[in-house]
């Protein structure tokens, strides 16, 4: 599996077939519960002050915007280095409820069922290596349907963020805002 | 007058002449007219009011709080994200001031297929005029168009093609880029910096941060309007207002209009309402070049030159066939492109600075349809249910082809889509993969600026939510004048063709007095 594997929908049937079996995944995994979530072992670091997330899916966030855009490589820094899960959190907004549900599906499907569905792996999302978590995520963006879609979320959500952030300018050649403001609604004291 | 919900600290009760809901391309002309009429006007408009002070070119900040639900709102199946603008100024302020006329064989296509005789090209001719030079239309001048819009103006002459650079609603642009996160210039003639400001300077009041939540029928043909002033961070509700009018002109948007007629009980006989809706969806390209020719996407004006080579435009269906037009000054956005995740997505973006963004627009027909919800907080939760056509889907794939090997023609080493299935693209050889390209959910972000057509114009009831002088078929002194009215995509843009539809009508009524 690589980022430039062919499509897999060429093989249309095996594809809608891929995709049901997924969505099957996604239905069973609220039954897990936020339990389920809790006795996640958490590892590294300490939790940031979280406006939206709870500590456990900012943790598996945190493993997924690794993995989009790891530390190293073209460029050194990485989601890690600008704690891209924590930033995202703060983006986040209450108010659009069903955004806030569909990230906490999405993180409670990628750390719960993922790693089975698409390594054969019985362990969490979070407590695999790197490589793997790359793997994955590359599978679910191959395997159609639900899991495609959640990929897309997490992609979207993880680069959207990250390229918007002032320390990755200098690495890509943009050389960013004529403006050095704060944002209005902050200005305004709220 | 212009009255933040913030300065509101106890409960409003109104009187008025004419109230105008929203202020973007329609309400904002239309508050003009009414308020140049002499009539007592008021505009309640459910977004901020923010001014060039405000606008830090940040995509991450301002599509929060300038955009509908902060940039986030789509089908119903996530497959296209639809942008509106919700602030002083709507659409307009967020906008990248293209100015596209509704094309002839639009107007052809109405009247033939809806039997749409009042709206000739001779019947808007002194609309066009008044909206021009009150938004200062004219073509884009030279010394703001940059490398990644040039290039296809460049590369069609080269081969051939009709290609051209915009006309625009622009005054004294320095080519910052940031269009798309507001004008911290003021060069960009929204609505906000030239109608709404008119119409207050003539006495209208201009409430922000009020949302409309219903609208009641009283005797005598007139209206009570029942309204929230909102916490501008959340929107949550602060407290009630309500405006008596003796007309009721609703500019809302293509989303939320027929949302407030809904939720007031007052699409009884309307069965047309949050039907026949267009998006006329955008697939987003990249096309990187060599480190040498530098691209620079995000300066300059963001969308200034189109290759209208495959436009096909006809009395039969409208718009057709496809455009490419240049994009740029969103790098959360645009760095979504391809489907590489990891280091490849971060070589890939090394290249940002010599990577070409080109948005396909590919028109398309009505076949979108709309329902609603509203929260404890009275906010409306719309869903909209739009599944391309067959036809659509060829047209796009056929679009992407061309594009695609235009871009190669210019010189381009690799080309990307915003799909998580197709491979980057190296030659044009390999282009083929493309007629296998599933246009399902989540394998692919659409984009739609455009959205139009919920309470199109019909002959009657049956057939339409207004008549031709944009009035409610069911009901007397209520007119819509925003994107929704119009019975399929009326341009590649829509800001002007919405300015003209509402001030041919808004001039008339303002005329009669
Ligand atoms: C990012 C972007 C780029 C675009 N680029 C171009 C371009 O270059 N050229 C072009 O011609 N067109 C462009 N468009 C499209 C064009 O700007 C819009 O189609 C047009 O402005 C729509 O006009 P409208 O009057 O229908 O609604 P809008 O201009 O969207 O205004 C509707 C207003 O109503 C308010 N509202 C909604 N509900 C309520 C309520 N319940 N109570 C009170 N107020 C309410 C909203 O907050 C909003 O401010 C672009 C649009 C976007 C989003
Ligand atoms: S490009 Fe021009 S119109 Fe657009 S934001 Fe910059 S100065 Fe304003």
């Amino acid at each position: 599996m690589d980022n430039n594997n062919p499509l897999p929908s060429t093989t249309r049937r095996l594809f809608l077939q891929r995709s049901l079996i997924a969505m099957a995944a996604v239905a069973a995994t609220p039954v897990l519960g936020s339990q389920a979530l809790t006795s996640t072992a958490v590892t590294s670091g300490q939790t940031p002050t979280l406006k939206i997330l709870s500590s456990e899916e900012y943790r598996t966030l945190a493993a997924v915007t690794d993995a989009i855009i790891p530390q190293s490589g073209a460029f050194p820094i990485g989601a890690l280095d600008i704690d891209l899960a924590a930033r995202i959190d703060h983006h986040l907004k209450a108010e659009l409820t069903d955004v806030v549900a569909g990230v906490s599906g999405a993180l409670m499907f990628i750390e719960n069922k993922a790693p089975e569905a698409f390594a054969g792996k019985t362990a969490r999302f979070s407590d695999l290596e790197t490589s793997e978590r790359e793997s994955i995520l590359l599978a679910m963006r191959d395997a159609g349907g639900v899991p495609t879609i959640i990929f897309s979320a997490m992609r979207g959500l993880s680069i959207f963020y990250f390229y918007t952030h002032e320390d990755a300018w200098p690495h890509i050649g943009y050389d960013g805002p004529l403006v050095k403001r704060p944002n209005p609604v902050q200005q305004m004291g709220v | 007058m212009i009255i933040q919900g913030q300065e509101i600290f106890s409960p409003v009760k109104l009187k008025t002449h004419t109230l105008v809901i929203g202020s973007g391309s329609g309400g904002g002309v239309a508050a003009y007219h009414m308020a140049s009429a002499g009539l007592d006007t008021v505009v309640l408009e459910e977004g901020g009011y923010f001014q060039a002070r405000d606008f830090n070119q940040r995509e991450e900040d301002m599509m929060s709080v300038l955009y509908r639900s902060g940039g986030n709102q789509t089908t119903a199946d996530g497959l296209i994200t639809v942008f509106q603008g919700s602030a002083f100024g709507g659409s307009t302020l967020v906008n990248t001031a293209d100015a596209t006329p509704i094309e002839p064989e639009v107007l052809h296509h109405w009247q033939r297929q809806y039997g749409l005789d009042q709206l000739t090209e001779e019947a808007l001719a002194a609309s066009y005029e008044r909206v021009y030079t009150m938004t200062n239309v004219h073509r884009l001048e030279d010394r703001i168009l940059n490398r990644n819009n040039l290039i296809l103006v460049e590369t069609a002459k080269r081969l051939g093609y009709k290609a051209g650079v915009f006309n625009s609603n622009r005054k004294g642009c320095i080519g910052s880029g940031y269009c798309f996160t507001g004008c911290a210039y003021d060069a960009k003639q929204g609505t906000n910096l030239t109608y709404l400001p008119k119409a207050s300077a003539l006495g209208a009041r201009i409430y922000t941060d009020v949302r409309v939540d219903r609208i009641e029928p009283l005797s005598g043909g007139r209206y009570r309007v029942h309204a929230s002033v909102l916490e501008r961070f959340n929107r949550a509700v602060r407290l009630p207002m309500t405006v008596e009018a003796e007309r009721i002109i609703m500019a809302a948007g293509t989303v939320h209009t027929p949302a407030i007629l809904k939720r007031s009980g007052l699409d009884r006989g309307l069965p047309q309402l949050g039907r026949n809706l267009s998006l006329q969806p955008q697939m987003v390209m990249s096309a990187s070049f060599d480190k040498s020719e530098a691209m620079t996407s995000w300066r300059g004006a963001p969308q200034s030159a189109y290759v209208n080579e495959w436009d096909d435009n006809r009395p039969e269906w409208g718009l057709g066939g496809f455009r490419m037009e240049g994009a740029g000054g969103l790098v959360g956005l645009l760095a979504q492109s391809s489907k590489a995740i990891g280091h490849e997505h971060k070589r890939i973006m090394q290249e940002y600075p010599n990577t070409a963004y080109t948005a396909i627009l590919v028109p398309d027909h009505p076949t979108g349809t709309m329902s609603w919800d509203w929260d404890d907080n009275g906010r409306v939760k719309p869903r909209i249910d739009y599944t391309p056509t067959a036809e659509w889907k060829q047209r796009l794939i056929n679009g992407m082809k061309q594009s695609a090997k235009f871009m190669f023609e210019a010189g381009a080493r690799r080309v990307d889509f915003n799909t998580a299935v197709l491979p980057s693209f190296t030659n044009p050889d390999q282009l083929s993969k493309i007629d296998d390209l599933p246009i399902e959910p989540g394998l692919m972000n659409l984009v739609s600026a455009h959205p139009q057509g919920s309470c199109r114009v019909g002959l009657n009831a049956d057939v339409g939510v207004v008549d031709q002088n944009l009035k409610l078929h069911n009901l007397d002194n209520i007119y819509i004048v925003d994107g929704s009215v119009m019975p399929t995509t009326a341009s590649t843009h829509t800001m002007i063709p919405i300015m003209v539809m509402s001030d041919r009508i808004m001039h008339k009524l303002a005329n009669e007095g």
